[in-house]
């Protein structure tokens, strides 16, 4: 193979990785080094989680009962597979979070995401009420969703760079809401 | 139990399919009771025996309306070759159909399902390192890799195997590089030369059996039919299958510590 076909580093890499996953390297092979050249999304560019933990549950996933908001934000982070999540009331009151929190929680966070939310619902009244936001930082993603349970209090579900956060996970963590909130502490 | 073999590569075009369909015929004229499961959105399998994009149900019947996996396998003319095709699904809703393969435990549920008594599982995936391919190498058990032999296959490679590696370190331990599959191979061309020299120095896992580029996969296709089934004689290129077929049996073995029951004979 000549050099200007095949980048080196790329054969070098394949190479490696070849013999290692046939058993043929002894080495731990190049992605081990932290020397890969590429970008994570993951923030802290860390290993993910096994899949069992990552993974969302399937869409006809039975119902689980939760008693604690932290129990319930701590299955949505997983499901949505983000480093952080936390739920509003609608006065715009953080009363829980999960994952990774920073020190001065998302009281702040929770409270202007519940205003910012609350203007969009204003931009165009024949569009109705927001449902779901995603709002994309520099350093940061934030995304969250609108669930109205006992009778019609929105209580938004927010997260902190989710990969899978969507249409299908929305309805997943709404109906887990819809089914635990009523013995939520 | 069944040995859930991944067909997978980054580059589309690398003969995935084509060799999913092909291996799946050679293990199943050998006896082994075999399944093909098309995880393409576009359904190549499908597409490879010329049926029409709505002609079968299949995993999508599974995933929508909760049709039992063992329902909408469908056999063949071989009694030890069955097919779970993709399914009635709309293309519109391919984004879907791939977030809901990856999210959900469906495809290991159908695997379960259907795999009763199966020695061989070929899990033909799309091209490409998304959703449906590492859903598929997170329940798979062994990985094939397709590698057309000419310069841009060759170049996606590392992709390829980076992303094998990421999965079996963080999400199915289990998960080994079966082997690498050279594919459409032109001796008599430089560049594929280059590249086959490059791949039989140093590359770990590479195949004694290579599948050469040849017209009679076209044939094949045409007719919507694998190449066992051509008319007339018997074509080399089928027998590379069943070459192949042998060597796959022969490593699974080796790599799972099954010892071969062969004795040494005696010529005279």
């Amino acid at each position: 193979m000549t050099t200007n076909t095949v980048g080196s580093s790329d054969v070098d890499i394949a190479r490696a990785l070849s013999r290692r996953l046939s058993g043929l390297g002894s080495g731990p092979g190049p992605t081990a080094s932290g020397a890969q050249p590429y970008l994570r999304f993951t923030p802290s560019a860390a290993p993910v989680p096994p899949a069992a933990e990552t993974r969302g549950e399937p869409v006809a996933a039975e119902l689980n009962d939760f008693t604690r908001w932290d129990e319930f934000l701590e299955w949505s982070l997983n499901t949505v597979r983000s480093s952080a999540a936390f739920a509003v009331d609608p006065q715009g009151f953080v009363i829980g979070s999960s994952g990774n929190v920073p020190e001065d929680g998302f009281e702040g966070t929770g409270a202007e995401l519940s205003y910012v939310m609350s203007q969009a619902d204003v931009m165009n009244p024949e569009m109705g009420s927001l449902r779901s936001i995603a709002l994309e930082f520099a350093n940061r993603r934030l995304s969250g969703f609108r669930s109205e349970v006992a009778g019609g209090e929105g209580f938004v579900v927010a997260f902190i760079d989710a990969e899978g956060f969507n249409k299908t996970t929305q309805e997943q963590i709404a109906r887990q809401l819809e089914h635990s909130f009523s013995v939520l502490l | 139990m069944s040995h859930r073999i991944v067909l997978t590569s980054s580059k589309g075009g690398t003969g995935k399919t084509t060799t999913a369909l092909n291996l799946a015929v050679a293990l199943a004229e050998r006896g082994r009771n075999t399944i093909v499961v098309d995880l393409d959105p576009q359904g190549a399998i499908g597409l490879f025996l010329a049926k029409e994009d709505s002609d079968w149900g299949g995993l999508a019947e599974v995933m929508i309306t909760g049709a039992s996996p063992n329902e909408v396998l469908m056999t063949t003319s071989l009694p030890t070759l069955r097919i779970l095709p993709r399914g009635r699904i709309d293309p519109v809703d391919t984004c879907e159909y791939e977030l809901r393969l990856h999210n959900g435990d469906v495809l290991s549920n159908t695997l379960d399902a259907i795999e009763e008594d199966v020695d061989f599982t070929l899990i033909d995936t799309p091209s490409g390192l998304g959703p449906v391919t590492r859903a598929a190498l997170a329940v798979g058990r062994f990985v094939l890799l397709p590698l057309q032999a000419e310069p841009v296959a060759f170049r996606t490679m590392s992709q390829t195997l980076r992303v094998i590696d990421h999965v079996q370190r963080h999400e199915n331990p289990s998960l080994q590089l079966l082997g690498i599959l050279p594919t459409m191979v032109q001796l008599d061309s430089d560049p594929s030369l280059n590249v086959m020299s490059a791949v039989w120095s140093g590359f770990g896992g590479v195949l004694d059996t290579v599948i050469p580029r040849s017209g009679v996969f076209t044939e094949a296709s045409e007719l919507g039919i694998p190449l066992s089934f051509l008319g007339g004689r018997t074509r080399p290129e089928a027998r590379r299958f069943t070459l192949l077929s042998d060597e796959i049996e022969a490593r699974i073995n080796q790599m799972t510590g099954v010892e071969d029951d062969n004795e040494h004979r005696r010529l005279v």
